[in-house]
């Protein structure tokens, strides 16, 4: 939804309503498309931080959120990226951090009698899908810069194919996830029943 | 092409730094993960087989307290039902002494005294079986009626010798310990053919040590036998934490070693 948001509005820039930027460093979608990724890691990390129940790790997912945000703002100032290609530190430290919070997750999980329906809860698909797709689309994000046709026409194959990719795999996962839990009593915490 | 000498593009750099930390990470949390499952699985495992020491000690409390509630039943039965049939008997023989001419009075006199002596026979058979009266006059009281009807029944010479300072023993310990020496006690009679038995209670400072001592045939006891008496000592001895063994040899007699600590767990 988003990702579309940011196509439509490269391609305003470059024939419609917004040819005005053209030529400010606005002109490419990537401005919008970095305080999205900020919003979404942090969206992710306090999604899996929900169905976190013990106080530690809460107050470690809080003071990383944090951390994290501090560094994406600093990046935002200082690096220079901001507008010129996906920033790769705020992309790694946000898919290491999703990865954290995952972990979390899982371990929880793990001591719980809910790993005994864990094919109906819904947040182990989601984390599923945020996990492979985020692993596997931030070392593209590093190299977003030469995302040009005319810089190297095989990287941007590459790309948009693992990008279109690992979108499809998250979907289908997200879907799959929803179908399944759909009649679901509690598809959030399910009950274990034996 | 690419060339060795030239340094590396800041991107490949920060490459290189993600797959590190997301293999770092990958194998801490491998590592976390199994750790914890572990942990898990030896908590569930704990758990099972403390739920089967239970269920365990469960039904050897149900099954005591069945057996328990049959000889209550079984004395009530006694003391209710046939002592008073006895009683009434007595009566009629009262009757019959007076209407009878005198040279059948010998023999009356005599056959009240054996009704007289069943009822008390079972007077006091019934004092033994039922719990409530075994709990109400105690361990030491209990035994000593016990053993005194061993004495009067007339086939073997029982003593009780109590050594130590008496400590109170909590009632459910004290029925299970009187039951064992009862199942000891009935086996002496029915088995060994003894002529002396011989009980001593030891109460130490920490543990009631109990020994029976009998001169019958004895038996072998490393054969299995059909009857269930033993392994339910056996089963009653473990109930209160206590320390259980027969020793016997043929032709030496049999003894019983009890040893009852005073805090058992239950």
């Amino acid at each position: 939804m988003c990702s579309e948001i940011f196509g439509w509005y490269a391609y305003f820039v470059e024939n419609g309503f917004l040819y005005f930027l053209k030529g400010t460093p606005f002109e490419s979608n990537y401005w919008w498309a970095n305080i999205y990724t900020v919003i979404s890691y942090l969206f992710y990390v306090n999604y899996f931080k929900w169905y976190l129940s013990a106080k530690k790790s809460v107050t470690i997912i809080n003071r990383v959120s944090i951390v994290f945000l501090i560094f994406s703002i600093l990046e935002i100032l200082f690096s220079g990226d901001f507008f010129i290609k996906f920033m790769p530190i705020t992309n790694i430290l946000g898919t290491l951090f999703v990865f954290l919070s995952i972990a979390f997750y899982y371990l929880e999980l793990l001591k719980s009698d809910q790993i005994l329906q864990v094919q109906k809860s819904l947040p182990f698909y989601i984390s599923v899908g945020a996990l492979l797709f985020h692993l596997c689309t931030t070392p593209f994000f590093i190299y977003s810069s030469y995302y040009s046709n005319t810089i190297d026409p095989g990287f941007v194959n590459l790309y948009k194919q693992v990008i279109f990719g690992t979108n499809y795999l998250l979907y289908s996962i997200y879907i799959a996830g929803f179908l399944i839990c759909y009649r679901t009593e509690n598809p959030y915490y399910p009950k274990k029943s034996f | 092409m690419l060339s060795d000498r030239e340094p590396l593009l800041p991107q490949e750099k920060l490459l290189i730094v993600y797959f590190i930390a997301v293999l770092l990470f990958f194998a801490v949390f491998a590592i976390v993960f199994v750790v914890a499952f572990q942990r898990r699985k030896n908590k569930f495992l704990k758990e099972r087989y403390e739920a089967e020491k239970r269920y365990q000690r469960e039904l050897a409390d149900s099954q005591i307290e069945i057996q328990e509630q049959t000889l209550k039943n079984i004395a009530w039965e006694l003391h209710d039902n046939v002592g008073q049939l006895l009683s009434v008997a007595n009566i009629q023989l009262n009757v019959l002494l007076n209407s009878t001419p005198a040279t059948y009075h010998g023999q009356i006199q005599e056959t009240k005294g054996i009704v007289q002596e069943s009822v008390q026979e079972i007077r006091s058979l019934s004092k033994v079986l039922n719990n409530d009266v075994v709990l109400k006059n105690g361990l030491l009281a209990s035994l000593n009626v016990e053993l005194d009807r061993f004495k009067r029944l007339g086939y073997l010479d029982a003593s009780l010798k109590i050594t130590g300072d008496i400590i109170p023993i909590n009632s459910a310990s004290e029925i299970i310990i009187f039951r064992i020496l009862q199942e000891f006690l009935s086996n002496v009679l029915k088995h060994a053919r003894a002529s002396k038995l011989f009980v001593h209670l030891d109460y130490k400072e920490k543990t009631l040590e109990i020994s029976a001592n009998d001169d019958g045939i004895g038996f072998d006891t490393s054969l299995k036998t059909d009857s269930s008496g033993m392994e339910t000592m056996m089963s009653r001895a473990v109930l209160i934490n206590a320390e259980y063994k027969i020793i016997s040899e043929i032709g030496k007699g049999t003894q019983l070693y009890l040893n009852y600590p005073y805090k058992s767990t239950k």
